[in-house]
């Protein structure tokens, strides 16, 4: 998969960059509108990740040209307004997703993910991670081929930690992930480690491995255990 | 008191007091005028008779008697009031007369000549001039009361006018002044400095926002930039547990920051009137709405929900400000709330009450709402909450109240 990333903050694009390295996707960069716009108008991406406080043009403006001239690349916007005109405008002209600034990576990863299935795969394709099959069209995971009785959350955190795998995610991550904005009104993510018991006990039952690891102080990450 | 009424008792108190005084001064001085001009013709009279009797002219009338003295008399004056009796009509009366008792020593003969007048025509004629005098007097105030009334309240009408213009003028609305005209000097100068005053403060004011904005935005990509390179160290193999930690406490911090940051912003937009389209929301489906996504919470303390509501729970708001408020009220219910606790939510379309038990509040029912205010200073929180609840309700004119009894939290909107 190619990814452009326009970001005029050299450290973030930078970072970001790296992170979705790791992802296996091809990171181009671009740090100013009309080195992104010789981009779009050279190349062909899958993803966009647009910024739209450009400062040397509009980003929305990008975001037209990229509809008008190729209209199979998704675009996710960025921007540090969390401004529903923005949010509107960008989705009205085409964008698939908007992310506010600052944003956790493993979130951004997910994005991008949750993307590239809608747009190249149309929700069609499944999510395998060793024995574990995600069918996001029907929202089902089986484990073993075993059916995995899962709550809402549950499916949704499971989707989060197999897409993010292999990374060290945080409670406040995760739990903003499934919760929203509003959790940051609770003190405690305590009951994240309920549900993440919970869900290693329906995996554990399915015979499959147990990938969730949790990393002390930090959080956790799914992944085969060294 | 008003500026029209202090005028007003000014003058009707001086106008009585100058009444007053010229009523009694005109009587008084036409009384001693009038007075003066009767012992004046008494006189005048006694010289005529004096005369007559001189140079042995016939009297009318009048006898003559000779006076017979006693002693040489020299020749005196006599000015007394006296009563003299009289039959009018076969009605006895006694009238007031001015008399003039003279004794004049004349050539051959000493008379004593009186002369008398009626003193009860003066007394009438003093008193119909003084009350003539008065009535124009008193018809002179009142005249010049009316007008000066009227005239004052054309002169300050349009400084009224723009009074009541100027009550309205709210710095938030950003919306210039246009005050009334007037062709009185000193109303012209007020009107022009307010004009210039308010459309300072509205400059001011913007500059302000636009500026507390920018830095707000500014500070997101920093912020932004912090967060992502920390989770990227923790993603990292070679670090120690400890440096992992540390890592992680800058991370929280940022975050932290940030979500500060967007919290203030918030607040300001409200101000700003940038959630300004309402819609009708159904209040019932937004609590039920928070209550799921809050479902979680609720369950990991053990808490007992309770909600009532009335068939039409209806209300016309911005829906973001709305689910805002629900959220803030339902997370702080969870939030100070025991385990096993409970919450009680009540909704019609008059107000929504929301119930919780919980230990006794260290703010009272007033400090709850301000900002930064918060109960324990250990929480995360930013205690920015309630102050956004209050001033989303504030903002639609809404009236919310907290109290504390028998160990729950209530608090009440009125739409």
């Amino acid at each position: 998969m190619k990814i452009l990333i326009v970001e005029d903050e050299k450290e973030l694009l930078k970072t970001t960059c790296k992170y979705l390295k790791k992802e296996e996707f091809i990171c181009e960069k671009a740090e100013t509108y009309f080195d992104a716009e010789d981009k779009i108008i050279s190349y062909d991406y899958d993803i966009v990740i647009l910024d739209i406080n450009l400062p040397d043009g509009n980003g929305l403006d990008l975001l037209k040209l990229i509809k008008k001239n190729k209209a199979e690349t998704g675009v996710l916007i960025v921007s540090a307004k969390d401004s529903l005109d923005d949010k509107l405008k960008g989705l009205d002209l085409g964008a698939d997703d908007y992310i506010t600034k600052p944003f956790h990576l493993a979130e951004l990863n997910s994005r991008v993910n949750s993307l590239i299935r809608r747009r190249k795969f149309k929700g069609n394709e499944n999510i395998v991670f060793n024995e574990i099959e995600i069918d996001p069209k029907a929202k089902t995971i089986h484990a073993n081929n075993v059916p995995l009785d899962l709550t809402k959350k549950e499916y949704y955190l499971l989707l989060y930690l197999v897409t993010n795998k292999n990374r060290v995610l945080t409670k406040e991550g995760i739990a903003e992930h499934l919760w929203g904005d509003n959790i940051d009104m609770v003190d405690n993510f305590d009951f994240i480690y309920t549900h993440m018991r919970n869900l290693r006990k329906k995996l554990k039952e399915t015979g499959a491995k147990d990938y969730l690891n949790t990393i002390y102080g930090l959080g956790y990450k799914f992944g085969e255990t060294e | 008191m008003k500026l029209l009424d202090k005028t007003k008792q000014t003058y009707i108190i001086y106008s009585i007091i100058i009444f007053i005084v010229s009523s009694i001064t005109i009587y008084f001085t036409l009384k001693k005028i009038i007075s003066k001009k009767q012992d004046e013709r008494l006189e005048f009279y006694k010289e005529l008779i004096a005369r007559k009797i001189k140079y042995e002219n016939p009297l009318p009338i009048f006898e003559v008697d000779d006076y017979k003295s006693d002693s040489l008399v020299k020749d005196t004056l006599y000015f007394k009031d006296t009563l003299f009796y009289m039959v009018v009509n076969g009605v006895e009366k006694h009238e007031k007369y001015r008399q003039l008792t003279s004794i004049e020593n004349l050539p051959g003969k000493t008379v004593k000549i009186i002369t008398r007048d009626s003193l009860v025509k003066n007394q009438d004629f003093i008193l119909i001039i003084t009350i003539s005098v008065a009535i124009v007097i008193l018809l002179l105030m009142i005249t010049v009361y009316f007008v000066n009334t009227i005239t004052m309240r054309n002169a300050w009408d349009p400084f009224n006018k723009n009074l009541e213009i100027l009550k309205s003028f709210s710095v938030e609305n950003n919306q210039p002044i246009y005050l009334k005209d007037t062709n009185i000097d000193e109303f012209k100068e007020l009107n022009t400095s307010l004009e210039k005053l308010t459309k300072k403060i509205n400059s001011d004011y913007s500059n302000l926002k636009e500026f507390t904005e920018n830095a707000s935005h500014e500070m997101q990509t920093p912020l932004a930039i912090m967060q992502s390179k920390a989770e990227m160290l923790m993603q990292s193999e070679d670090l120690s547990r400890k440096n992992l930690q540390q890592i992680k406490a800058i991370y929280l911090a940022a975050q932290r920051l940030s979500k500060l940051n967007k919290t203030l912003l918030l607040l300001a937009k409200i101000d700003n009137q940038q959630y300004k389209n309402k819609e009708t929301i159904d209040i019932n489906e937004a609590v039920e709405r928070q209550l799921e996504i809050f479902e979680d919470f609720i369950d990991n303390k053990k808490l007992e929900l309770n909600k009532k509501s009335t068939l039409n729970t209806k209300i016309e708001a911005n829906p973001m400000l709305f689910d805002m408020i629900i959220s803030n009220l339902i997370s702080n219910a969870i939030k100070h709330n025991i385990v096993h606790g409970n919450i009680d939510i009540l909704t019609t379309d008059l107000f929504i009450s929301i119930s919780n038990s919980g230990d006794q509040p260290k703010l009272n029912s007033t400090t709850l709402f301000e900002r930064f205010k918060k109960e324990s200073n250990a929480s995360n929180s930013f205690g920015l909450g309630l102050a956004i609840v209050k001033k989303i309700c504030d903002n639609y004119h809404w009236k919310i109240n907290h109290s504390f009894i028998e160990n729950q939290h209530n608090i009440t909107i009125y739409f």
